[in-house]
């Protein structure tokens, strides 16, 4: 029995304890987010819990260190009532929320602060001095997915606003261009473009530090939830205008309605809403670089360091020089001066390849680009790697600025030369003349008509050996040759003749008449010279086909030619006889059979 | 119908002025050492107006003072495909493989990817003479010899003279046989001009793997831009990609990415 009622004892104490414990009064601060260190320009809260406390806090307008965005915020009102024996006990609690940017980096502390009389505990928080690169704090959602969540207060507007941080860069030089959202909505889902922006002809890299929650944000005057939602470093290429165009998001908001339940009275619904907007477009007047000699490597704030990769240097064997530039500003733009006229002829330079480590910040990237360079030794002996100059050009200064990379002095021994390699292999880097551009080359062995060139010899060949077989065998025809040729060799006699006649010269005249006339009928009628009488010739002639009339006629003409040679009488009228012979020898020509 | 004529004659001159023009222009960008600039003029002209040897070469210069050892080695060779006996495109061609083969050296440390597969036999060095002297040259000696031959059988069969007539008769048969000779020659040349096995490695590194595939093992170091390559087979990869089965040396033989070669044939040339 004791034990009992100790036992029952201990159980109201404790019970009790708990009410009073409940029963208690407090406030307490915390910092959000926890364990993270916020930088310069970062959002963070000032959480402010009270428990049984009747009245809120009072607005917080000052915190060190930071600028307060919004003084109080109410966040959570419970209330909880705990039954015992009859006995009621209510704990009623609140949270508030104030929201600070933080300006001075430093460690701080805040509080204590009163409410309704209870002190609160002092909190202790640090600002750093570089904006995070992590998403912005906030309440922390369990919810939270890839897409953000953005929470806040309805009242329906949203609107996309874009900037740049600067309007009028350089080329190559990096802007920071943000999208912030400003809106009312309770809370906002799965906010993605919906295309890529359009940033003409710059190049960009995308940054991480944008917003996984709403924060408070002034804009016009107004009050509203804001959040980054894209944000870029971006490179403009050439000078001029470059104009940016907004790329379109959509996303869900949660559409708070009220209505009148003829039961319940005054109810929330809450209804999901497809939300599509776009930032406005922005336009950079990109200034050229300043005038400057030389190549310039860079824009932004760069170092240059030089190393030898190879120990051990051999003529005609690759070797590699590296060069590192590193820092902040236009990584992509990165190139080496012409190494070609830098190096000496000795050290002949063949390639580089560079590799770049690069860090995205919130309005820079920074990092480094490694250029390894192969060199060709063409001969052993000491030579100097020169010294690299690198021209940059800083464009928060506006000016260019130099920075020498080391030389280095190498030791080159005897090495092997390749079959290709011959001292005598110069580049000849003088260009020609185009000539004749021509869309199709064709090959002569490939065109048609130059196997004419084989074909028509042999056509030629062949029809002179037709030819030439002809002739021989018309020349082996001695009879047929003569008949073939009497005409022309009686009209040459008669040329004779003629020539004669001209010169009066009878004998020499009446000689060739003869001779024309006699040699015109042996070969016409092939007969020897021996068988040429008139009574042979007569007969010939007749059965030849000629006339009795045409035959008389060649005797008569040959006895008056024979007559005038030998009896050499005078007045022989040349002339006749001469065209007596011509018809004669025609007459035959024609009356003759073949 | 006059006015019809000046007109056309105008726009002739026109042509070929803006044809010296251009070629001026991406002169004076190479001179300047705007490699991208004259590269971008002379291609135009590659793709609108078409090709000559001086054009490939003025082509493989840019691209080898650019330090793009692919495309400059690609470019000679196709120069010298056109007029195989311009010496100043085998002189930078010799001098570009060098330093391909220089800059795989350096990767491997030895010469193990050199394309050359052995020592050249005198076989290689008769191929490499015919080759050298043209699919034209042989072509035109093949013509003039047989035209002698021909010559030769006229006055063996016209001839009356015994010791004339047996120069015709044996000098023919010489001239005709080294006609003949002449005419293979000319198909052999025209047949390594034409050869589409050739290409050239135009990416910055490429690896040759044991199959058709990004995941298969590598067969050696990468190759460097640049090097020559022969090719053997097509086929499309597991990942859909058209790959080549390409022959480096007698050591090595692998599968490589058909966008990372190009074939060294000139298009358009028959």
């Amino acid at each position: 029995m004791t034990r009992i009622i100790k036992f029952l004892f201990s159980l109201c104490a404790i019970l009790v304890y708990i009410g009073s414990a409940s029963a208690a009064s407090s406030v307490h601060i915390s910092v959000e987010p926890s364990g993270l260190t916020p930088g310069i320009g970062d959002t963070f809260y000032l959480i402010i819990n009270t428990k049984n406390i009747a009245g809120d806090p009072a607005p917080i307008t000052k915190v060190p260190g930071c600028n307060v965005l919004y003084p109080l915020q109410q966040r959570q009102v419970s209330r909880k009532t705990v039954v015992i024996n009859g006995q009621s006990t209510t704990v009623a609690s609140a949270s508030y929320a104030v929201t600070l940017r933080a300006v001075t980096p430093g460690n701080y502390t805040f509080g204590p602060i009163t409410v309704d009389g209870v002190r609160s505990n002092k909190v202790s928080f640090r600002i750093g001095k570089q904006q995070s690169n992590h998403a912005q704090p906030s309440n922390p959602d369990p919810n939270s997915s890839a897409a953000p969540v953005l929470q806040g207060n309805d009242n329906g507007n949203l609107f996309l606003r874009a900037t740049v941080s600067n309007s009028s860069p350089y080329e190559q030089q990096g802007v920071e261009y943000v999208v912030r959202l400003y809106t009312s909505y309770t809370s906002i889902f799965d906010w993605t473009a919906t295309a890529s922006p359009k940033f003409g002809n710059c190049t960009y890299e995308a940054s991480d530090a944008v917003s996984r929650n709403l924060s408070l944000a002034d804009y016009n005057g107004r009050a509203y939830e804001s959040a980054v939602i894209a944000r870029y470093i971006i490179y403009p290429t050439q000078p001029g205008l470059a104009k940016i165009l907004g790329n379109a998001y959509a996303g869900s908001v949660a559409q708070t309605y009220t209505y009148n339940d003829p039961y319940y009275g005054t109810m929330r619904k809450v209804q999901p809403k497809q939300v599509e907007a776009r930032p406005n477009d922005i336009e950079l007047n990109v200034r050229p670089l300043p005038p400057h000699e030389g190549v310039v490597s860079g824009v932004g704030d760069f170092k240059v360091s030089a190393q030898l990769i190879s120990r051990n240097f051999k003529a005609h064997q690759a070797a590699t020089v590296r060069y590192v530039i590193s820092g902040t500003g236009n990584l992509g733009f990165l190139s080496l001066p012409d190494l070609k006229e830098i190096y000496p002829e000795e050290l002949k330079f063949l390639k580089s390849e560079d590799s770049m480590k690069k860090q995205v910040g919130a309005s820079s990237v920074s990092g480094s680009v490694t250029f390894d360079c192969t060199i060709l030794p063409q001969r052993s002996g000491e030579f100097e790697i020169p010294p690299v100059k690198f021209l940059f050009f800083n464009p928060e200064k506006g000016s260019y600025y130099t920075v020498e990379a080391s030389g280095f002095t190498i030791s080159v021994e005897e090495g092997e030369k390749s079959s290709a390699a011959s001292d005598a292999l110069v580049f000849d880097e003088e260009l020609m003349p185009y000539g004749t551009l021509s869309k199709t080359h064709v090959l002569m062995i490939s065109m048609w008509h130059i196997w004419l060139w084989y074909i028509l010899p042999i056509v030629i060949v062949i029809a002179l050996m037709v030819i030439y077989r002809k002739r021989v065998a018309l020349m082996a025809d001695v009879a047929g040759m003569r008949m073939r040729k009497a005409v022309k060799v009686a009209k040459k006699r008669l040329r004779n003749a003629h020539d004669c006649m001209r010169r009066k010269d009878e004998a020499g005249f009446y000689e060739e008449m003869l001779k024309a006339l006699w040699g015109y009928l042996g070969d016409k009628l092939s007969m020897p010279t021996s068988e040429l009488s008139r009574d042979n010739v007569s007969d010939t002639l007749i059965s030849a086909g000629v006339s009795q009339q045409g035959v008389n006629e060649a005797i008569a003409l040959i006895d008056q030619c024979e007559f005038a040679k030998y009896a050499s009488s005078a007045g022989a009228d040349m002339q006749s006889v001469y065209d007596a012979g011509c018809r004669f020898i025609n007459r035959i020509e024609q009356e003759i059979v073949k | 119908m006059r006015n019809i004529f000046l007109v056309i004659a105008l726009c002739v001159i026109a042509f070929f002025h803006a044809g010296a023009e251009t070629e001026s222009e991406a002169r004076k960008l190479y001179e300047s050492k705007d490699y991208m600039g004259a590269i971008s003029l002379m291609q135009k002209e590659l793709t609108t107006k078409g090709a000559s040897p001086e054009l490939y070469f003025d082509l493989g210069n840019v691209y080898y003072k650019a330090g793009n050892y692919g495309a400059a080695v690609l470019n000679y060779e196709r120069a010298l495909c056109l007029d195989p006996s311009m010496d100043q495109a085998a002189n930078n061609l010799a001098v570009a493989t060098d330093d391909v083969l220089r800059i795989n050296e350096s990767l491997t440390g030895d010469r193990s990817l050199d394309p050359v597969a052995a020592a050249p036999t005198a076989l290689h060095s008769l191929s490499m003479m015919i080759t050298s002297l043209g699919s034209n040259f042989w072509c035109v000696t093949s013509v003039i010899l047989f035209i002698l031959a021909v010559a030769a059988v006229i006055i063996y069969v016209f001839c009356k003279g015994v010791m004339i007539r047996k120069f015709g008769f044996f000098g023919g048969g010489i001239i005709l046989v080294l006609s003949v000779i002449a005419l293979i020659f000319s198909f052999m040349a025209r047949a390594d001009v034409l050869d589409g096995d050739k290409a050239v490695i135009m990416s910055r590194e490429a690896h040759m793997r044991v199959a058709p595939s990004s995941a298969s093992k590598e067969v050696a170091a990468p190759l460097a831009n640049g090097t020559l390559v022969k090719r053997l087979e097509e086929r499309k990869g597991e990942d859909g990609e058209n790959w080549t089965l390409v022959y480096l040396n007698a050591d090595y033989t692998g599968w490589l990415p058909s966008a990372d070669i190009e074939k060294i044939a000139v298009p358009g040339f028959e």
